[in-house]
C-alpha cells in the first residue's frame, strides 16, 4: 500500500499473546519501574497513572482497550511505552518489552477484513514474519483511545 | 522614610538588583533582534519584524526608566526604523540589515559594559543614511534596479554573513562561562552580592572577577533542572530499594535504606524550592517604575502592592516582567490622567494603581488597577476599525467586553502622540503574546471614568498551592485550602440532631443554617470504592466556591500541605472532578477536586447559602455548640475553655516564660506577655517533666492581652453550650458540660483573670470601685463621666440584648446583671425586633450582636433606626467582627458604639456612657462634667 519509502524503525512489545511495534520516533522513553497509582475515576482505557519523575502521567490499559486482556491483575509488573499525543504525554501499558525491529515499508500491509478487534482503528496495519504476525500502532490514535471525540 | 541612611542603602540595594536583570534581560532581547534580522535575510516575514520591534521597544523602555541615554537614543532611532519596516514603508534590504547588525552589536557592547564611553552617534547616523536612502528614490523603482547588483552581490555577502554566524557562535560559547540570561541565582543571603554592586557604585552586570562571591553562586537553569530531573529519578530508585529491603527482609539494611529515604525526600524539597521565587521580586521594581512615570508625565498616582508572598515558578516569574511592565506603563499613561484633570471630575488628585497576587481556584491571579479614565469604548471600536482590525460591519455588533479588550491586538494604539512611554501600539500585544505562552490569560474590564481592572490568570502549572489532605478510599486527595471554610468534627451522638433531609438532599446543620452535605465516597465510580457500604459520616469540610457552599465528609483528613501542581492528562480530567494532580512529599499520588466538579458530580442543586429554615431555627439555637479547646488540668480533670474568647493559641518553649516580679512573663509578638496559671506550678511541672514545649492561650481582657498556661491540649472540637451553672466551685470554672458522657469543667477565663490581676490591682491601691474611666471611645475630646456604680442607680436602666449563641448571652446577661441593669433577652435579630416594635414595651439600649440568623445586627439597627420611636434609642453592637468595613457599616446603620466580644469592662463602660451621654436621656441622671 506504501510507495516505498524509508524502512520503519518499530519498538515492539508484547500485550497477552500479541505483538505490537510503535515507530521509535513517536516514543519518548519507556520504563520499567514506575510504580502504577490507581485513579478515582471509572474509565476502561485508564489503567491508572504514573509518576514519572514528577510528571504524572495518565496509562492506557490498551490490552483492554483492544478486547484482548482483562485489566491486569495486582502483582504483574508491566512496563510502560510513553508516547507523545496531542494533549502531552501519554503511557501504554504494555506486558513485556521486545526489540527495536527495522521493517522495509513495502512489508507492512492492510489488516484482513476478517480481523475484528475492538477499537482496531489504532492498528495502522500487520507484518508477517517469521515469528508471528506483528500489528503496528498508529501512536496518536492510540493516545486518543478513551477521550470523548470533541464535536 | 527614605531620608534615613538605611532606606537609602536598601535603594541603592534594589537599584542595583533591578539594574543587573534589566541588563541580563536586554541582552536576550538583543540576541533576539540577530536571530530574526538573520531570519529576515531569507525573505519577508511579519512575525520576525514584529518580534524585532518588540525586542528593541523593550530594550528601549526598560533603558528610559534607568536613566541609560544612550542606549535609550540608540534603541529609539532602531525601533523607528523597524516601525517603518512594519508598516512597509521601507523594504528590509540585506545592505540594511548588515546596518541593522552593526547596530546591535553597538547597542550590545553599551549595555554589557555601562561604564564605557561609547559614541552612538555614528551609529545613528549611519542608520539614518540607510534609511533616507530608502525613502528618497522610490522604493518600487529602487528595488527594482537594485535586484541586479542584489544579486551579484548576493554570494559575497551570504559568505559574510556565514562567517559572521560562526563568529556569533564562538561567543556565545565563551559567554556561557559569564553570567548570562537564563541563570537563577540561588543563595543564602542574596543580598550580600547585591550589596557588592551598590557599593562599587556602578553595578556590573558581567563582572570579570568571579572571587567576590561567598555564599551565592549563580547556576544557570538547565543545570537545575537537570536536577529536578534526577531527583526524580533517585525518588523511584529510592522506592525499589525500600521494597527490596523490605522483601528480602534484609535486617542490616534498613537503617541505611531509612536513611537514604530521607535524604532523597529532603533533597527534592529544596531542589524544587530552589526554583521558587516570590513575586516581589519582580513587583519591587515597580515602585521606582511609576516614580519614574510620574515625573515624566507629570502625573501623580502611587502604587500598592499586596501579595507580594505569593510564590511563582522562576519561569513563570520571569515571563511575567515584561507583560507587568507595559501594563503598569500603560495604565499609567493611558488610564491615570493628569491631577487637574482628576481634581475636576471630582476624584483624588493622586490616582492609585493597585497590584495584587493571590492565589484563586488553584490558580495564580494578578490583578492590576487603576482608578483612572477607564477605557473609552467609542474611541476603542473607532480606532480598531480605522486600523482595519475590526470590520466597520462588525462593529455595531460586538459586546462592550469585546470591545475593550480589542486593545490587545497587535498595532492597536489609541495614543495621540507617540512618546517614549508608551503609544506605538506594541504593548499591549505583547502582553497577549507572553502571558499566552505561558499558558495564562488576560482580560480587561474597564467602566469609562471609574477605572479599568487587567485580570490576569496564571496556569495551575508549576504554582503551588497550600492543601488540605484528605483520605477517602485509598484515595488521597488535596483540597486547595483557599475552598476551605473549615473542618467540622462529628460523633454519631452529635450527628442525630444534626443532620437533616430536605428534598431528598442530605443537609448538616451549620451556623444556623441547613448546609447540603455531599459524601465523597458517593462521587466515586464504584470500583474505585472500598466499600459498598454508606460512607459513615466522621469528618466534614466546608467548603466554599463562588457558587457552591457544601460540606463534604470525607474519611480521614491527614496533613496540610504545599503541592506543586500537575494537570491532569486529558484522559482523567474528563471526569471533571479531578483538577489537578500532586506528587506529595512521600512519592504518592494526590488528586486535586475541583469543587465545582464535587459539586456537580453530587447534583448539587445551585444553592448560594445554606437554606435558613424557621422550624429548623429553633431546634438549632436549643442544640447549638460551640467550638472549644479541651485541656487536661493539673488535677487531672478535663477542661474547656470556649475557642471564641481566646485570640490564639501559642505552642512555646517553657523555657521562654520567664519570672519576674512575681508574674510570669513571655515574650510575644515583640512585646510582653503577662501569663497566668490556672493551677499554680503548672510551669515548674512541665520544666520538671523536661517537656520541649507546653501551649499558651491568649486572650483580651481590659484591652490587654493575657496568656493561660495550659501544659496539655486535648482536642479542640464542637462542645453543647447546655450548661450546668454552679457558683459554688472554683473561681474559674462557670459551669460543667457533657462531651462525651464525661463532665468537662467549663472554663470562665474573664473571671479567672479578674481575680489574679484585681490581687496585684489591689496592692497597687487602684480599687475597681471609683475607677474614673474617660470617655474617650466615643469622644475623645471633652468630658469625663462618672460611670461608677454609685453615682447612679443603673437598676433604672434596661437593657434589650440579641445574641444567638447561648454560650454569649449568658455570660453577657451575667456581665450585665453584675452591673445591675434589667436585662432582657432574645435569640436573634428578629425576636428582638418583635419586641421593639410593639410600643409599650420600653427599653433603653439595645446590645445586638451583629451576625445572627432571621434578622443580622445591621439590619436589626436599620429597621430600629427607621421607627421614629426608637431613633434616639442607643445601640451597641457586640461582635467578633472588627473589620473596619463592618464597623463603618455599622455607624452608618446607626449603631453609637462597637465593642469588640468579649471584655467585660469596655462593654459595660460603653452601656453605662451610652445611656448617660446618649441621644436618649432619661429624666434624673447625674453627670459630672469636667
Amino acid at each position: 500500500m506504501n510507495k516505498p519509502s524509508k524502512p520503519h524503525e518499530l519498538m515492539t512489545f508484547e500485550i497477552a499473546e500479541y505483538v505490537f511495534g510503535i515507530d521509535i520516533n513517536d516514543i519518548q522513553e519507556i520504563n520499567c519501574h514506575a510504580v502504577l497509582s490507581r485513579v478515582p475515576v471509572d474509565y476502561d482505557a485508564v489503567a491508572g497513572v504514573i509518576n514519572l519523575r514528577g510528571e504524572v502521567l495518565t496509562v492506557l490499559a490498551l490490552g483492554r482497550l483492544l478486547g484482548i486482556k482483562s485489566p491486569p491483575t495486582s502483582g504483574e509488573r508491566a512496563s510502560y511505552v510513553v508516547v507523545k499525543s496531542t494533549g502531552g504525554r501519554v503511557a501504554i501499558a504494555v506486558d513485556k518489552l521486545k526489540d527495536v525491529e527495522t521493517i522495509p515499508a513495502k512489508e507492512l500491509q492492510n489488516l484482513p477484513a476478517n480481523f475484528q478487534l475492538p477499537n482496531q482503528h489504532v492498528v495502522r496495519g500487520l507484518v508477517q514474519r517469521q515469528s508471528g504476525i506483528l500489528l503496528v500502532l498508529d501512536s496518536l490514535r492510540t493516545a486518543e483511545l478513551g477521550l470523548v471525540q470533541a464535536v | 522614610m527614605s531620608d534615613t541612611p538605611n532606606a537609602c542603602v536598601k535603594q541603592d540595594e534594589e537599584d542595583a538588583e533591578i539594574f543587573a536583570e534589566f541588563i541580563t534581560e536586554s541582552l536576550a532581547n538583543l540576541a533576539l533582534v540577530d536571530q530574526n534580522l538573520l531570519l529576515l535575510e531569507h525573505g519577508p516575514n511579519q512575525e520576525s519584524v514584529n518580534e524585532l520591534f518588540r525586542g528593541v521597544h523593550s530594550v528601549k523602555g526598560s533603558a528610559g526608566f534607568l536613566k541609560m541615554d544612550s542606549v535609550q537614543k540608540l534603541a529609539h532611532e532602531f525601533e523607528t526604523i523597524f516601525d517603518h519596516v512594519r508598516h512597509n514603508r521601507i523594504q528590509l534590504n540585506s545592505e540594511g540589515i548588515d546596518v541593522m547588525l552593526r547596530v546591535n552589536d553597538v547597542l550590545r557592547s553599551l549595555l554589557e559594559t555601562p561604564t564605557a564611553k561609547i559614541d552612538i552617534q555614528p551609529s545613528i547616523q549611519e542608520l539614518k543614511r540607510w534609511e533616507l536612502a530608502q525613502s528618497s528614490s522610490g522604493t518600487l523603482e529602487r528595488s527594482e534596479c537594485e535586484t541586479q547588483s542584489l544579486e551579484t552581490d548576493v554570494n559575497a555577502r551570504v559568505d559574510m554573513i556565514i562567517n559572521e554566524l560562526e563568529l556569533s557562535a564562538t561567543q556565545s560559547v565563551a559567554t556561557l562561562s559569564r553570567p548570562h540570561n537564563s541563570e537563577l541565582e540561588i543563595s543564602a543571603a542574596p543580598k550580600t552580592e547585591i550589596a557588592g554592586h551598590g557599593s562599587n557604585g556602578t553595578p556590573n552586570a558581567s563582572p570579570k572577577s568571579g572571587n567576590a562571591h561567598d555564599t551565592s553562586i549563580r547556576v544557570p537553569v538547565a543545570v537545575l533542572e537537570e536536577l529536578v530531573t534526577l531527583a526524580g529519578e533517585l525518588v523511584l530508585s529510592r522506592n525499589q530499594l525500600l521494597r527490596m529491603i523490605d522483601s528480602a527482609k534484609l535486617k542490616g539494611f534498613v537503617g541505611i535504606g531509612a536513611r537514604i529515604d530521607q535524604v532523597t525526600t529532603a533533597m527534592q524539597d529544596s531542589i524544587m524550592s530552589a526554583r521558587m521565587q516570590q513575586v516581589s521580586l519582580l513587583f519591587n521594581r515597580f515602585p521606582r517604575l511609576i516614580r519614574d512615570l510620574n515625573q515624566k508625565l507629570g502625573k501623580r498616582c502611587r502604587l500598592l502592592i499586596e501579595g507580594g508572598d505569593v510564590e511563582l515558578d522562576k519561569t513563570i516569574l520571569e515571563a511575567l516582567a515584561d507583560p507587568l511592565t507595559h501594563l503598569l506603563r500603560n495604565s499609567l499613561d493611558h488610564g491615570i490622567e493628569l491631577p487637574e484633570k482628576r481634581v475636576s471630575v471630582g476624584k483624588n488628585a493622586e490616582g492609585t494603581l493597585q497590584l495584587k497576587a493571590f492565589h484563586e481556584g488553584g490558580k495564580v491571579r494578578i490583578i492590576i488597577e487603576d482608578d483612572g479614565a477607564g477605557v473609552n469604548r467609542d474611541r476603542v471600536l473607532q480606532k480598531a476599525v480605522e486600523r482595519g482590525l475590526v470590520h466597520p460591519d462588525m462593529a455595531p455588533r460586538m459586546s462592550d467586553r469585546e470591545i475593550v479588550n480589542l486593545i490587545f491586538k497587535p498595532g492597536f494604539s489609541t495614543a495621540e502622540v507617540v512618546s517614549d512611554v508608551s503609544g506605538r501600539g506594541v504593548g499591549m500585544d505583547v502582553v497577549r503574546t507572553n502571558i499566552e505562552r505561558i499558558g495564562g490569560t488576560v482580560d480587561v474590564e474597564s467602566e469609562l471614568g471609574k477605572g479599568a481592572r487587567v485580570h490576569i490568570t496564571l496556569p495551575l502549572t508549576l504554582a503551588i498551592i497550600p492543601s488540605w489532605i484528605v483520605q477517602q478510599d485509598d484515595f488521597r486527595f488535596a483540597i486547595p485550602e483557599a475552598a476551605v471554610i473549615e473542618f467540622i468534627s462529628l460523633t454519631p451522638s452529635d450527628l442525630k440532631g444534626r443532620l437533616e433531609c430536605v428534598n431528598d438532599c442530605e443537609t448538616i446543620r451549620w451556623r444556623g443554617g441547613l448546609l447540603p452535605l455531599v459524601r465523597l465516597r458517593e462521587c466515586l465510580p464504584g470500583r474505585c470504592r472500598t466499600s459498598s457500604r454508606r460512607q459513615k459520616i466522621n469528618k466534614v469540610v466546608v467548603i466554599e466556591t463562588g457558587i457552591f457552599q457544601f460540606g463534604l465528609a470525607v474519611e480521614q483528613v491527614c496533613d496540610p500541605e504545599h503541592v506543586v501542581v500537575k494537570p491532569v492528562g486529558e484522559h482523567l480530567g474528563q471526569c471533571g472532578y479531578l483538577e489537578g494532580v500532586a506528587v506529595l512529599g512521600d512519592g504518592n499520588v494526590a488528586f486535586i477536586l475541583g469543587m465545582q466538579g464535587v459539586a456537580e458530580k453530587a447534583k448539587l442543586g445551585v444553592k448560594v447559602e445554606p437554606v435558613p429554615d424557621e422550624t429548623v431555627k429553633i431546634d438549632v439555637s436549643r442544640n447549638e455548640s460551640q467550638a472549644a479547646v479541651i485541656i487536661r488540668r493539673a488535677n487531672g480533670n478535663t477542661a474547656a475553655i470556649p475557642r471564641m474568647v481566646l485570640q490564639r493559641i501559642e505552642r512555646v518553649d517553657p523555657d521562654r516564660i520567664q519570672k519576674s516580679n512575681g508574674m510570669l512573663i513571655m515574650p510575644y509578638r515583640d512585646q510582653q506577655l503577662q501569663v497566668i496559671e490556672l493551677d499554680s506550678g503548672i510551669l515548674n511541672h512541665v520544666r520538671e517533666q523536661h517537656r520541649d514545649h507546653c501551649y499558651v492561650a491568649v486572650f483580651t481582657i481590659r484591652e490587654t492581652e493575657i496568656g493561660l498556661l495550659v501544659s496539655e491540649i486535648l482536642d479542640i472540637r464542637d462542645i453543647s453550650t447546655t450548661v450546668s451553672m454552679n457558683e459554688t466551685v472554683h473561681r474559674a470554672v462557670c459551669g460543667t458540660v457533657l462531651i462525651d458522657d464525661v463532665v468537662v469543667e467549663l472554663l470562665d477565663v474573664y473571671a479567672f483573670a479578674d481575680t489574679v490581676l484585681n490581687k496585684r490591682l489591689k496592692s497597687n491601691q487602684l480599687a475597681e470601685s471609683s475607677t474614673r474611666v474617660s470617655s474617650s471611645v466615643a469622644q475623645p475630646d471633652v468630658q469625663t463621666v462618672d460611670l461608677s456604680d454609685s453615682a447612679v442607680d443603673w437598676s433604672r436602666f434596661t437593657v434589650l440584648l440579641a445574641e444567638d449563641t447561648p454560650f454569649f448571652r449568658n455570660q453577657v446577661r451575667k456581665f450585665l446583671e453584675l452591673s445591675r441593669f434589667q436585662v432582657l433577652l432574645t435569640d436573634d435579630g428578629g425576636q428582638a425586633w418583635e419586641f421593639l416594635s410593639n410600643p409599650s414595651n420600653k427599653v433603653d439600649l439595645l446590645l445586638t450582636d451583629i451576625e445572627m440568623p432571621v434578622l443580622d445586627g445591621f439590619e436589626l439597627a436599620l429597621k430600629v433606626r427607621s421607627t421614629p420611636r426608637l431613633q434616639d434609642m442607643p445601640i451597641v453592637a457586640i461582635t467578633s467582627l472588627h473589620t473596619g468595613a463592618a464597623q463603618r457599616r455599622g455607624r452608618d446603620v446607626g449603631i453609637d458604639d462597637w465593642q469588640i466580644k468579649l471584655d467585660r469592662d469596655n462593654l459595660t463602660n460603653s452601656i453605662r456612657r451610652q445611656l448617660i451621654t446618649g441621644k436618649r436621656q432619661p429624666m434624673n441622671y447625674v453627670m459630672e462634667t469636667t
